[in-house]
This record gives C-alpha cells, structure tokens and sequence, in this order.
C-alpha cells in the first residue's frame, strides 16, 4: 500500500473542470482546495502503481501541473 | 476515535500538501494522532541537487525522522520526491562506520589512530621521496564549504602543490570558465527571483522536470500565472520539461552551437540587437594565434553571415523557422531568462556554447534587470560555494583569484602567513588528469573525499585499472561502503553525511546556507572537516614544520573556519564578510555579495538600479551597469566569435547512434544516496536504455528486449525502453545505477578551456542480444 500526495494545479478558472476530472479516479481523493491549486492525495497497491496515476493526471485537460509533496509506501 | 495506520498517513500527507500552499486542514474531530512527532527541528538544507531547497529536519530521540521544506526559504516549503525522502539516507545497512584498511582483497577494521598514522606516513613518505606534486586530492561539490577550504588550505598553502581538484570539473567547469570568459568572474549575475519576472524562457540542454523540479515548479508557475510567458526548450530530448513548451527546439546533438550562433545572426540581421547596450557595456573578441583579439561590431556581423538559419538547419536538423522565432521571442521579450544544465556543460566546447548564450543575453541587453538573465543551473548542491567560490579547482585560489596570477598568489600567502614563492604559479592537473597521472604512478598518494569517482569517471574502465593498483596509495571517505570508489580503496576513512555535522552549502543562485548539526553519526564515523584539520596538522608536523602546523590548523570548529572563510571574501568581488555564523543560522540563506551584517544580500549582481553593493567599489564611475569583474575591458563583458565545431565522437557507420547520459526524477548522481531508499528504489529500479520508435524498428527492439550497447571503450547490456523521447539516432541511459556502469563507453575528450568531459556525447552502436 503506497499513498502521496500532490498538488495539481490547473488553468485559470479550470478547477471545477479538473475536480470532475479527479472525481472519477478512484485511486484519487481530494482534501482541499486553494486558488487554482487541489490537494489530491492518492493510493495504489505500491509507489509505481501510485506514480501511474500520478502521471495519469498530467494528461487531464486543464491540469498544468502536478507537483510532488509527500510519498510513502509504508502503509 | 483512533485514525487506522493508512487514514493518519493520507492525512499526513495532505497536511504536508496543504500546508505548502497555505490551505488550512484541521484534523477531524475526535482524532487521536498515531505517529509520533519530531520533538526539535533543525533547519538545512537539502542534501541533493545545486538548486538548495531550504529543509527542516525532524529530529526524534536522536534520529532523523521526518523533513519538511521551509516556507521561509526560496522554495517556499516545496521539495522534490527525493528531498521527501532525505532521512533514510542516513540509515541504509551500508554506512560506513569504522576505519577500513586493506589486506589483501579484504578490508579489515582498524583505529582511527592507526589509520591516520597511516595517511600520515604514507603522503609524507611520498612528499619526501618523490615531491610535493606526488600527492593529490579530488575532492567534491558536496563537502561543506569550510571542509573544501581547509584541504585547500593545506595543499596550496600548506604543500605548496597544485594537485587538488574536484568533482564540479566533471559538471561546472565549462560554466564556470564561460562566465569568468564573458563577464570576468564566475556565477551567474541573477537569481531565482528572476523567474517571477521573465516574459520568456530559453531553456537549453536541461530536463529540469527531472533535474532541478523545484525550479521547475517556479518556471511552470509563472507560465501558468501569465499565458503569454514564452518557454523555449532546446533538447536533443522531448523530455518531461518540454510537456510545457510552447516550442521543443529538437536538434542533432552537439550542434547547437550553430543554432545559438543563427539566432544571433537573426537578431543583428533584423536589427533586434540593443545597439545602446552594446555599445556602452560590451566587447568583441575572437581567438588569433592562440590569443584574444578584440574585434568590432561590424567583424561580428560579418562573422556571422555564414550562420543563416538555413545553414544552421543543414547542420543541426532544427528547423529554420523554430531557430528564427525563438531568436525574435528572445530579443523581443520584455526579459529573457537562460536557464542551462549539462547538455551545455559536458562538452568538449562546453565553454564555447556557454559563452554564445551570453552572447544572446549581451547582444539584446535581456540582462542585469528582473527576469533577464543569463543563469547556469548547478547539479550538486555545493559546487558552486565550496569549490568554484572556494577555490578548490586545480587552477583557482579562494574567491575569484588564480594561481597563475602573482598578485593573488601573493594575497592568499599573506593571508595564509606561509612564505612567498609557496603557492605554485602553475595550475595542476584537473580530474581526469589527475586519474591519468595515478595511473602512470605519478602520483602515489590520492585522497578522494564525498564523491565516488569509481563510477562517475568518463572511459571508467581505464581509470578503475588505476584506483585498483596495490602500488600507490589510495585514501577513501565516504558515508558508505563499498561504494563503487571506497571498494578499491587501499584505507576507507567513515564519514559523518549531511546533518551529522554543521557546515555550509552554496546553490546555484549564490545563496549560501549553514545546515546545523541534528544527530550524530554512526559508529566511529567522523565529520572530514575535523579528519581534514587532524591529518593537515599531523602532516606537517611530520614534514619538520611544526610551527606552520599550529599557525595554519589551529582551527577547532567550522565557526572557526568559517569565520576565516569570511575574511578571505572580504575586499573581493564575492565578499561576504556580512554572513556571520549567527545569521546564517537565523536566516533562509543569504546571497553574495553581502559585505556587512546589516546587508540584507545581493538579488542581481552588476547593476546599481538593482543593488549590487559592490559596484561603486569596483567601479566608482559607473551610471548602472558595469561588469566590474572585466577591468582589463574597461568593465565590459564579452560577445566571442567562437567557430562552431562539433562533439568529439559524432556518430558514424561503425557507431551510429549518439549516447547521452543523465539524470531522472528518483535519482541523483550515482545513486549512493538515493538507491538506500526503498520507495525510491522501487519506484526506478534500475538502468535502461531509452530508445524512440522508429530507431527501435529498425533495430528490431521492443521494450524490456536485452540490448547491447556498445562504444569503442566498452559495452554494457540494458533492458529497453522505447519510449518517443529521444530524437532519430539518440538514446539515452540515466547515470545512477553502480551495477551498470555507462561511463565505461563515455568518452574522456575534454574541452581544452574548461578541462570538462564530454559526457553528453559519444558513439555507439545497437544491438538485441
């Protein structure tokens, strides 16, 4: 079990898009949000799986980056 | 309510997350917090990469238990994967904890005693026997300042030899020699702030995604904040970076010379140039029987009539309208900032393709004011304060002086107290030299200290041969063993790593940092800065030159060195007499110049508008700008007409493709530090070899296919990645793994100025096994 969170922050005026966007991810939850910039904490069976999604993310529309803060796999 | 184990760390991190940008999370009610806090803080910094990203290390029951990044610096709280996971750095199986010597193909524990009895003799046997200039240091850009400054100390100032060197000749001396060619001292003028500032970035053989993300992060915030801020990435690579480019300058490797070169050509040809700038601040200089020459303006514009952006085309494969745009997006820019790395760097012209993008920068005036800049990225995290600041390169002396210069010879005796004629007037031998000349048993006696050059070496294979014979002497410290040097070693000496001991960092945008001591270290293992001032001391006492011993290495802390440090900036162009211990540990760093206590640092250097404190000093006459470092010029920098030349080993028939080497994400330099880390371990396992598609067909790969990768030096077998990354003919393997290692087919080709390899290019051929 392996969690990170990050920060994903999006185009001006985009983060209701992009939450939709990371409400469909399951691996994905978000904590907060703070100007354009969304909390998202995620999950995965170990780190690679959770850097899949994490990549995943940069793929969205409206996101224009997503930026490391915390990661373990001790859970 | 208790949290589970997996609820508590999902918050954590969202805590850590939230509080980087200033979100307020609470704990839900009725939650009883499962981890045990830190009890102290202790502020640092990171013990990664040149960018310096300011850390506060959870201390918990006398260990390291936690790092956050400190708000309050530069990097406003943020850390890259790595600086996340710092503290298990300090607690892999493999530290090293007590003196090693060898015997025979074992190594067996000894005393601190005997194995400085040992050093001792051995480098005054050699002294004695063979001269000065028989024994050697390579040190490193990750020591501490003052650690850098005391075994400087003692070579030069103590020996008398000029065989010190260190690691940054492998990664910034091209930089450094560029920015002393073009401006008349090292460092780059600006800083990060300019990033809040720049209207376009010019980004050039750098991933900075995977190299430098934190900075990173600022470029990406800024572009984000106004659309209308250009980013031009020129990469061989379509790299993580150029994901936000609004144009990938893609281009045959070692070619860009021809492309920095057209788009000056561009902007002379269309009048883009700032003539009021060029005229007051710059000369033109080019190379006539090995000397410079100045030239005009008219001879440069004529000089660069070959380089059209056709030619530069049929040179480079970069297309002409990509060179003619970036050149109009750079001049036409409110501010251009440069931002460069290794590509420019590890190159036999590194020197030359550093000075044509400050060409760019004097050509257009987009310098000396917020967000317009010429700025080298730094790899390590103290090449820049320790060594080229230091002076710990074979042909530097502290602060901007040179060995070759009588006048500076003459201050650093003084200040040292030794007697005149001590400091040799020719510079030494520089890395790969110095492994040369081990090699031939020139030198007999070699102390390698916090860098691992039995894997970073270019043409490894021959200088392993070297640090391997039983018939010199070779000292090793290092926090771990074996590492891929210490295993050769003939007496490993443990050492105290990061926050085991206090001392200073200096990162790439002149900020100097003090990281305070938070643990201690394992076992018997000790911080090399009191090894250095022991081993200095006893070495000279053993030479007949007790009274020099107890003047020069008397020395009892790193306050005390530092504090000796500090005097030896003041009155130059770097002095930093203002940065007294008591700051350093209040502030978030302070950047040179910073010439009394009450300075609050230099922001941008050069300029009066903008507070360089010194500027008047050096040049009482000046308006605003002055490049005070050139006084042979008048106080003007330089635009050189360098020829273009490519790489040493282009590709050819025998070796068709270009290898490059460099960096990921998860990693950093030869992995000593970061592959102890289980997550980032098994997040990035192990070497490949990065391959495109097309070149993958013909070559018939797929991904996770045994290939075989071969120069005329060696050969390796890696797993394959195809990925569409690298350009036609390009592939790529990161440099981090020591059970693969590549720089037994990299070229040892250095460039004639800077001594620096070149790593970022050399033939090879492909093959499925």
């Amino acid at each position: 079990m392996a969690v990170a969170s990050v920060i994903v922050e999006t185009e001006e005026g985009a983060v209701e898009t992009v939450l939709n966007s990371l409400d469909i991810i399951s691996q994905a939850s978000v904590y907060g949000v703070k100007d354009n910039q969304i909390v998202v904490v995620v999950e995965g069976d170990d780190l690679r799986a959770v850097n899949e999604v994490i990549e995943h993310f940069c793929t969205i529309d409206k996101i224009m980056g997503v930026h490391s803060v915390f990661a373990s796999d001790y859970a | 309510m208790d949290m589970t184990r997996r609820q508590m760390l999902k918050y954590s991190a969202a805590l850590a997350a939230a509080s980087a940008v200033g979100l307020e999370l609470s704990l839900p009610s009725g939650t009883r917090a499962a981890v045990n806090d830190a009890h102290t803080w202790v502020k640092g910094v990171c013990r990664f990469c040149g960018a310096g990203c300011g850390v506060y290390v959870g201390v918990a029951n006398g260990r390291v238990v936690a790092v956050r990044g400190d708000k309050d610096n530069w990097n406003r709280g943020f850390l890259c994967i790595k600086g996340n996971f710092l503290p298990p750095i300090l607690y892999a199986k493999d530290r090293a904890k007590y003196p090693l010597l060898r015997k025979g193909d074992q190594f067996v524990r000894v005393s601190w005693k005997d194995a400085m009895d040992i050093m001792v003799n051995k480098f005054a046997d050699s002294i004695k026997k063979n001269g000065v200039n028989s024994v050697a240091f390579y040190g490193s850009g990750q020591a501490y300042t003052e650690e850098s400054y005391v075994i400087n100390k003692l070579f030069k100032g103590g020996l008398g030899t000029n065989n010190i060197d260190g690691n940054p000749r492998l990664c910034m001396a091209s930089a450094a020699v560029g920015y002393v060619s073009t401006f008349g001292k090292d460092e780059p003028m600006g800083s990060y702030d300019d990033i809040y500032h720049a209207d376009c970035f010019f980004i050039i053989g750098s991933n900075m995604a995977e190299a430098h993300p934190v900075i990173f992060r600022l470029v990406n915030e800024r572009k984000q904040k106004d659309r209308n801020v250009k980013i031009i990435m020129a990469d061989p690579r379509k790299t993580l970076s150029a994901r936000i480019a609004d144009m990938h300058m893609n281009f045959l490797p070692g070619t860009d010379l021809a492309i920095l070169h057209a788009m000056a050509h561009v902007i002379v040809k269309e009048g883009l140039y700032n003539k009021e700038f060029v005229n007051s601040h710059v000369v033109f200089k080019t190379m006539k029987d090995d000397k410079p020459a100045k030239v005009t303006f008219e001879e440069y514009a004529k000089f660069l009539d070959e380089y059209t952006p056709e030619m530069a085309w049929k040179v480079s494969q970069c297309p002409k309208e990509d060179i003619i745009m970036a050149a109009r997006w750079f001049a036409q820019s409110k501010a251009t900032m440069s931002l460069w790395c290794m590509g420019l760097n590890q190159r036999t012209r590194g020197v030359w393709v550093n000075n044509l993008v400050h060409n760019l920068h004097l050509l257009t005036g987009q310098i000396c004011r917020p967000g317009a800049t010429s700025f080298s990225l730094t790899g390590q995290p103290n090449a820049c304060g320790g060594v080229r600041d230091g002076g710990l390169l074979s042909h530097l002396l502290p602060y901007g002086r040179l060995v070759i210069n009588d006048k500076d010879r003459e201050d650093m005796e003084k200040f040292w107290g030794v007697p005149a004629g001590r400091i040799q007037s020719k510079p030494g031998p520089s890395a790969v030299d110095i492994f040369r000349a081990f090699n031939k048993r020139e030198i007999k006696a070699l102390w390698i200290a916090c860098t691992n050059p039995g894997q970073t070496l270019p043409n490894l294979a021959e200088y392993r041969k070297g640090m391997g014979k039983r018939d010199t002497f070779m000292v090793v410290s290092e926090a771990y063993h074996p590492s891929r040097t210490s295993e050769l070693a003939d007496l490993v000496l443990p050492a105290a790593l990061w926050v085991e001991k206090d001392g200073t960092y200096g990162q790439s945008e002149r900020r100097y940092q003090y990281l305070d001591k938070a643990v201690e270290p394992p076992g018997e293992a000790r911080p090399d800065l009191a090894v250095m001032i022991e081993f200095a001391s006893r070495l000279l006492k053993t030479l007949g030159r007790e009274n020099e011993a107890k003047q020069l290495f008397s020395l009892r802390n790193s306050e005390e060195v530092w504090n000796e440090i500090r005097r030896c900036s003041k009155g130059t162009a770097y002095d930093f007499m203002g940065m007294t211990r008591a700051r350093m540990k209040r502030e978030h760093g302070l950047r040179w110049p910073c010439p009394t206590e009450d300075h609050p640092g230099t922001e941008r250097r050069y300029t009066a508008r903008y507070g360089d404190p010194l500027l008047h000093k050096f040049d009482p006459q000046a308006a605003d700008i002055s490049f005070y470092g050139a006084k042979a010029d008048g106080n003007r920098a330089t635009i050189w007409l360098r020829p273009y030349k490519g790489p040493a080993e282009p590709a050819d028939a025998e070796y068709p493709f270009v290898l490059t080497t460099g960096r990921q994400i998860e990693h950093w330099h030869t992995g000593t530090m970061t592959l102890k880390v289980p997550e980032l371990k098994r997040s990035a396992p192990d070497a490949y070899v990065e391959i495109n598609p097309r070149d993958a067909q013909k070559v018939g790969i797929k991904s996770k296919d045994k290939v075989k990768i071969t120069s005329r030096r060696g050969s390796i077998v890696l797993e394959a990645r195809v990925v569409d990354v690298p350009r036609d003919g390009l592939v790529f393997v990161p440099m981090h793994y020591p059970e693969k290692l590549i720089n037994v087919l990299t070229t040892d080709a250095y460039d004639a100025l800077s001594k620096q390899p070149e790593f970022k290019i050399c033939a090879v051929r492909i093959e499925r096994t």
